[in-house]
């Protein structure tokens, strides 16, 4: 179960990681807020 | 990750995942980052959607947010300074610019074609000239990917010009009503690309 949790919670971090990677080749979403971006995310 | 201005909730999350991931700082702040874009941009559609169900434009303000999505990926804007303001603006511009294509469509068709071609131009020549907007958040660095990101929004709003000339040309009953939406909602993409638009955010911010 413990294992099971983990290999999912590996997972759904990874997605999050596709995600921004993916998220920060557009120049902003439609919200009129804009976190900062990380360094590593810069283009 | 201290340094990033990102709100609890989401150094809290990013932070616990990092933790039983063994990922980065720097990883960290992409997660974090990530949250919170999510999380904002998704209690942003439902704000919007739940007002415009309220008042009646549930449709226009669906077909509204997907325009200025589309847009403002490639194009970017001005941005509120405040997260929470960033919700009420988001809530209520969206529903507001559906209840203003509904009320064109009670004006002659005449107005609606009016409208579209007028929307049609100011896009173009702000696109043009301004596009892509970015904030110091969110720093277009390369100029390659700014001269990308304005190819995508002209050709974006070439896609918008040619949806809204099949649309003048259709039977289909609410194809007046979609055309308004879409004016509209290229003149409000257009807007906050231009200095009154972020003249527009700030006087708001200072609210």
């Amino acid at each position: 179960m413990k294992k099971s949790y983990h290999i999912l919670l590996g997972l759904f971090t990874a997605a999050l990681m596709l995600f921004a990677s993916v998220a920060s080749a557009s120049a902003c979403w439609f919200a009129f807020y804009q976190p900062e971006v990380p360094q590593s995310l810069r283009k | 990750m201290d340094n990033l201005s990102y709100m609890a909730f989401s150094k809290r999350i990013a932070g616990y995942l990092a933790e039983r991931t063994s990922a980065s700082e720097e990883k960290e702040a992409v997660l974090a980052y990530i949250i919170e874009l999510l999380v904002l941009n998704i209690t942003g559609v439902l704000l919007a959607g739940l007002l415009g169900f309220v008042l009646g434009v549930l449709y226009g303000t669906a077909i509204c947010l997907l325009v200025v999505a589309l847009f403002r990926q490639t194009a970017g804007g001005a941005h509120s300074q405040s997260a929470l303001r960033c919700g009420a603006i988001t809530m209520l511009v969206f529903p507001l610019l559906a209840i203003s294509g509904k009320l064109w469509t009670l004006l002659p068709y005449e107005f609606t074609d009016f409208l579209s071609i007028a929307a049609i131009i100011v896009s173009f020549i702000v696109i043009r000239r301004l596009a892509p907007v970015d904030t110091p958040q969110a720093p277009i660095v390369s100029p390659a990917r700014r001269k990308r990101l304005k190819t995508m929004s002209i050709l974006m709003l070439a896609g918008i010009l040619a949806v809204t000339v099949f649309l003048s040309q259709s039977s289909i009953p609410s194809a007046a009503e979609i055309q308004n939406y879409l004016s509209v909602s290229v003149l409000w993409v257009s807007l906050v690309l231009t200095k009154h638009g972020h003249k527009l955010m700030e006087l708001l911010d200072s609210i």
